[in-house]
C-alpha cells in the first residue's frame, strides 16, 4: 500500500459574518493526490469555507494545518504572518475562480498571466519563462498561438484553462476550484473535466472542488463533504455518499441528480 | 531672517522634520518615506519636493546649481535658483564641479559626481508600480512583501509585444537589491550613473509627500531579463556644438523644412567640452 | 554650427512685467480696495478662505486682488502664506449648536422649533440679469443681516431623529488625537477626521461634481439624501490657556454646516436606522457643505459593508484628487519642458516603425 502524505488538516473551522454563521465546526483531512468535493446549495457555507481555506479571509476560529515541507510537521495557516501566507498563496496552492475576472488579469496576455506565477519562482530569463508558459498551455490543451492574446477575448472554457495553467505552473500541492464548470455549455464542460482529470492524475496534485453540480463531483471527486446551513451534514467516499445517502438533505440532493 | 523669511524659507521645525525623514530614507535605500510636506510658493508638480529637500539641507556655505532638462537656463531652473537666491543669499553656480548641492529635473549631469556633493532629484510620481496598481494601500504591501512579479510581467509584456522593453525614461531600478525605485523621469541613458554613485542621491516628491534616498556607493540595477539585458540610448549623430558622442543629445528643429541638429542636453558639460 | 538659444532669465522677467500690466486700471483709474472685495464679492472671498484653509478675509481678498480674480491661483497664494505662519495654540471644538444663526433650514420637516429662517440666499431670486447694477445701485442704510434672537431656542433637527432611535449615532468622542492633514501626509484607510478635514478645504467644483454623480445614480443604491439641517452663521472661537484654567473667546468666525439624512441600514435582526453625512466649511459655502455631507456618507460605504462600485465611494480616488492646489500644480506642470523624456519616446517610435515598415516591405 502506498503511504500518502497528508497535506491538509482542518480542525473546527468556523467563521462568522457579524452575528451570522458563515460556516461552523468544519473538520476534515486531505491527502496528496486526493480530490475532495464540497457540495451544497447557495447559502450552505461552501463559499465561506473555500475563502477561509484558500487564505482570502481569516476564519473566526479553528485551524488550517498545511504541509509546507514534507519533512516538517504541518503548520497552522491561521497563525503564520501575512507575508508568509501571501508567498504560499502564490506558489503552494491556487484558486480557479468562478468568474475569470477574479482569477486572471484580463488585459495582460495569456503568457503574461502564467509568467507572473513563474516569475515568483525567481526565473529571470525571458525565453525560459515564455517556453514554460507555452508548455503549460499545451498541457491544458490551449492553442499555443494565443500566448500573446488577451484573455479578455477568450471563451469561457479557454479562460478556465488559462487559470488552471497559471496555477499549475508553480507546481502547487493543492488546487481549489470554485464552480469550475459554471457558465459553460455541456460539451465544453465535458472537455474541461477530461483535461482536469488527466492533469490531476499525472501531477498527483490534490484538489478541492466546490460545486452545486452533483454530476461534476460524481465524475471528478474521490471524497465528498455535504454542507447545509454552514455545517457538514454528511461526508465520505463520493460513490458511497451519492449512491447510498444517509442524511435526509443528501437524499434530497441526490434525488434530483442528472445521470451523466 | 532675510526679508521676513527664515533662512531657506521653511521654519526650523519643518526643516528638522524633513531632515529626520531624509535620515530614515538613507537608512532604507530606495524606500519611499512619507513626510508632512508643506505648500510652497511654487506649484505642486513644479519641484516643491526637491525644493523642500534642498531647503532642509542647504547651509550658508553651500554652492547651489539648479538644472532642468540638463540646462541651467531653462525657465523653471532659473525660477527655482532665484527663489533660493532670495531666501538664502547663498552662492550659485552653473559649474557642475563647483556645486555642493545640485537640484535637478529629468537629468543627471554628465560629469561624474564626487563624495562631497548631493544630488537632489525632483520627482512627480515616486511610486514605480503606480501605473500597474493605482491603490496606495496595495502598493505599500507589494513593497513590504517584496512582491515584484507584476513589474517583471510588465517588462515581459513589452518584450512579447514590441520585441524589447519600451520604457525610455523613469526606467525602474532595484536599489540595494531590495526596493524597486523610480529614478524620476530621467532618461534610461542616465540609469548607469546611479549605480555606486559617490554622491548622495536624494529624491523629493512634494505633491505625493514622499522622500527617498540612495546613499553613496549603493547598488542600483535597472530591471531586465538575462536574455534581454538593459540597454541605454545611443545616437548616430554627435553634438553640433562640442562634438561629443557620449552624452545625451537634444534634438532641435532648425528650419521650416524640419531639418534637425543635435546638441548636448547638459549645457555645462557641453561648454567645458568645447573649451578643451 | 548651431548656436544655443539663451535668455531664460530675461524671458521670465518680461513675463512677470506683462502680468503686472494686465492689471491696468485705465477705465476707472481706481485701484480695487480690499474692503470692496470683502463687501461686494463676499462669496469669492469666502471660497478662498475655505479652500485656502486660512480664516482671514483681508488676506483672502488680498490674494484675490493679487491673482487678478483667478480664484484657484488666489487659493494657492493663501495656502503658501499659511505655511509661514506659526501655530501657537489649538481651539476648543467649535459649537455649532450655539451658533448665532443667519440662516437655518430643514427639508425633512415642514416646521421645526425655532422656525425655518431663510436668511440671505440666492435660492429664491430669479436669475435675471440686473442691469441696474451696471451704474451702481443705491444701497439702503440698513447694512446688517438680522441674526437669530438669543432668546429663541434652535434645537438640532438630527437630535429628534436621534432621540427616537431612528438615526445612527454620531461618534461621541475620538479615541485618539485628531489627525492633522496640515502636518502629516495622508494615510489609508482614511479615518473620518482625516477625510472631513481634507474635504473641508477641497475644490468646490470637484466635490459638486462627485455629489451630483452620486445622487444621479453613480452612488450606493438608492442614494436619496434629505437635508436634515443647514446652518450658516457665527460661532465663537475659544481657547483654553492652562495658565488661566478657563476658556476665553478669541474671536468669531462664520461657518456653513450641513447634516444629511440618508437611507436606512438594517437586516432581519438589526433594526433599521437612518444614516448620516456631515459637512462643515469656513465662511458662507453652503453648496460645498452640502456636497461634503453627501461625500461623507458615501465614504462610509466600506464601513457599512456596501459594495464599492463608484468613484465617490473610493477613498483614494476622492481624497487624492480633491485638493485644487495639488491638482492645478500637477496638471499645469505638463507645460514645463519635457523634451528630454520626449526625445526618448521619439527615438523609440522611430525605431519601432523602422522595424515594422522594413518587415512589411520584405513580405
Amino acid at each position: 500500500m502506498i503511504v500518502k502524505d497528508k497535506i491538509l488538516e482542518v480542525k473546527n473551522l468556523t467563521h462568522y459574518y457579524g452575528e451570522q454563521v458563515g460556516c461552523e465546526d468544519i473538520s476534515f483531512d486531505l491527502y496528496q493526490g486526493e480530490i475532495l468535493g464540497i457540495v451544497g446549495e447557495s447559502g450552505s457555507g461552501k463559499s465561506t469555507l473555500l475563502k477561509c481555506l484558500s487564505g482570502q479571509i481569516s476564519p473566526s476560529q479553528g485551524m488550517i494545518n498545511f504541509c509546507i515541507d514534507k519533512s516538517q510537521p504541518l503548520q497552522d495557516l491561521c497563525k503564520i504572518s501575512e507575508q508568509k501566507k501571501r508567498a504560499l498563496m502564490r506558489k503552494e496552492w491556487g484558486i480557479v475562480q468562478q468568474n475569470p475576472r477574479d482569477g486572471l488579469r484580463l488585459r495582460v496576455s495569456a503568457g503574461g498571466n502564467i509568467a507572473e506565477r513563474i516569475i515568483n519562482e525567481e526565473i529571470k530569463n525571458y525565453s525560459k519563462i515564455r517556453n514554460k508558459a507555452l508548455e503549460w498551455m499545451d498541457k491544458t490543451e490551449m492553442e499555443k498561438s494565443r500566448i500573446d492574446d488577451f484573455p479578455l477575448n477568450f471563451s469561457g472554457g479557454m479562460q478556465q484553462r488559462l487559470q488552471i495553467s497559471k496555477i499549475l505552473s508553480s507546481n502547487p500541492k493543492l488546487v481549489y476550484m470554485d464552480e469550475p464548470t459554471g457558465g459553460l455549455d455541456v460539451s465544453v464542460q465535458a472537455k474541461l473535466l477530461d483535461t482536469i482529470t488527466i492533469i490531476v492524475r499525472d501531477l498527483n496534485v490534490s484538489m478541492i472542488i466546490v460545486s452545486h453540480d452533483l454530476a461534476v463531483v460524481k465524475f471528478l471527486t474521490d471524497k465528498l463533504l455535504v454542507m447545509k446551513s454552514g455545517k457538514v451534514v454528511e461526508s465520505g467516499l463520493t460513490d458511497r455518499v451519492l449512491d447510498d445517502p444517509q442524511h435526509s438533505y443528501t437524499q434530497l440532493l441526490t434525488s434530483s441528480i442528472l445521470q451523466v | 531672517m532675510i526679508d521676513g523669511f527664515n533662512f531657506a524659507y521653511l521654519d526650523e521645525a519643518t526643516k528638522r522634520m524633513i531632515r529626520r525623514t531624509i535620515l530614515k530614507a538613507i537608512c532604507i535605500p530606495g524606500y519611499q518615506c512619507p513626510f508632512g510636506g508643506r505648500e510652497m510658493p511654487l506649484a505642486y508638480g513644479w519641484g516643491t519636493g526637491g525644493i523642500q529637500v534642498t531647503a532642509s539641507i542647504i547651509g550658508i556655505n553651500d554652492t547651489l546649481k539648479v538644472i532642468d532638462q540638463g540646462a541651467d537656463d531653462t525657465t523653471n531652473a532659473i525660477s527655482i535658483k532665484n527663489f533660493f537666491k532670495k531666501v538664502c543669499k547663498i552662492e550659485t553656480t552653473e559649474d557642475t564641479e563647483k556645486a555642493t548641492i545640485i537640484q535637478t529635473r529629468h537629468r543627471i549631469p554628465e560629469k561624474k559626481l564626487s563624495e562631497n556633493q548631493i544630488l537632489v532629484y525632483q520627482v512627480p510620481q515616486p511610486e514605480p508600480l503606480r501605473r500597474l496598481e493605482p491603490k496606495e494601500q496595495e502598493t505599500r504591501k507589494l513593497h513590504a512583501y517584496e512582491e515584484y512579479a507584476l513589474m517583471h510581467v510588465k517588462l515581459y509584456e513589452e518584450i512579447s509585444h514590441f520585441g524589447s522593453v519600451i520604457k525610455t525614461y523613469a526606467y525602474p531600478v532595484r536599489t540595494n537589491k531590495r526596493y524597486i525605485t523610480d529614478p524620476s523621469p530621467t532618461p534610461k541613458f542616465d540609469n548607469p550613473k546611479m549605480d555606486f554613485m559617490e554622491a548622495l542621491q536624494l529624491f523629493g516628491a512634494g505633491r505625493e509627500r514622499r522622500i527617498y534616498a540612495i546613499p553613496p556607493y549603493t547598488s542600483v540595477q535597472s530591471l531586465d531579463f538575462e536574455d534581454h539585458p538593459f540597454q541605454i540610448q545611443t545616437w548616430d549623430e554627435r553634438c553640433d556644438i562640442c562634438g561629443s558622442n557620449n552624452s545625451y543629445l537634444d534634438e532641435i528643429i532648425i528650419n521650416d523644412k524640419g531639418e534637425k541638429k543635435f546638441i548636448c542636453s547638459d549645457t555645462n558639460y557641453c561648454e567645458k567640452n568645447l573649451k578643451t | 554650427m548651431y548656436v544655443a538659444v539663451k535668455g531664460g532669465e530675461k524671458a521670465i522677467k518680461s513675463s512677470i512685467e506683462l502680468l503686472e500690466q494686465k492689471r491696468k486700471h485705465i477705465s476707472s483709474n481706481q485701484d480695487i480696495k480690499i474692503s470692496q472685495l470683502i463687501e461686494q464679492l463676499s462669496f469669492a472671498v469666502d471660497r478662498v478662505v475655505s479652500e485656502g484653509s486660512l480664516y482671514d478675509k483681508n488676506l483672502s481678498a488680498l490674494s484675490i486682488k493679487q491673482a487678478q480674480g483667478d480664484l484657484v491661483e488666489a487659493i494657492f497664494i493663501l495656502r503658501a502664506y499659511r505655511t509661514t505662519l506659526e501655530r501657537f495654540s489649538y481651539s476648543v471644538p467649535i459649537d455649532t449648536s450655539s451658533m448665532t444663526l443667519k440662516r437655518r433650514i430643514s427639508a425633512t420637516y415642514k416646521d421645526i422649533p425655532g422656525g425655518q429662517i431663510l436668511g440671505p440666499t440666492f435660492d429664491y431670486t430669479h436669475r435675471l440679469l440686473d442691469f441696474s447694477l451696471l451704474n451702481g445701485k443705491e444701497t439702503s442704510n440698513k447694512k446688517n443681516t438680522p441674526t437669530s434672537n438669543d432668546n429663541v431656542f434652535f434645537p438640532r433637527v438630527m437630535e429628534f431623529l436621534n432621540n427616537e432611535g431612528l438615526m445612527e449615532k454620531e461618534i461621541e468622542k475620538l479615541k485618539s488625537k485628531p489627525f492633522d492633514i496640515t502636518r502629516e501626509p495622508m494615510k489609508f484607510p482614511a479615518s473620518r477626521d482625516q477625510w472631513l478635514q481634507i474635504l473641508s478645504r477641497s475644490d468646490e467644483g470637484f466635490l459638486l461634481g462627485l455629489s451630483y454623480s452620486a445622487i444621479r445614480g453613480f452612488g450606493s443604491k438608492g442614494t436619496h439624501p434629505f437635508v436634515g439641517e443647514i446652518r450658516y452663521g457665527f460661532v465663537e472661537v475659544k481657547i483654553y490657556p492652562e495658565e488661566l484654567g478657563f476658556e476665553i473667546c478669541v474671536g468669531e468666525i462664520e461657518v456653513s454646516e450641513c447634516e444629511m439624512v440618508d437611507q436606512f441600514e438594517g437586516s432581519k435582526k438589526i433594526a433599521p436606522q437612518f444614516t448620516r453625512g456631515y459637512g462643515l466649511t469656513f465662511g458662507y459655502n453652503e453648496r460645498k457643505a452640502m456636497s461634503i455631507s453627501i461625500i461623507d456618507r458615501a465614504l462610509k460605504s466600506e464601513e457599512y459593508g456596501e459594495e464599492i462600485k463608484f468613484p465617490i465611494q473610493d477613498q483614494e480616488f476622492v481624497l487624492y484628487h480633491s485638493d485644487n492646489v495639488e491638482a492645478q500644480g500637477f496638471v499645469s506642470h505638463l507645460k514645463l519642458p519635457h523634451y528630454v523624456d520626449f526625445q526618448g519616446e521619439l527615438n523609440l517610435i522611430r525605431e519601432l516603425r523602422k522595424k515594422i515598415l522594413k518587415e512589411n516591405k520584405d513580405d
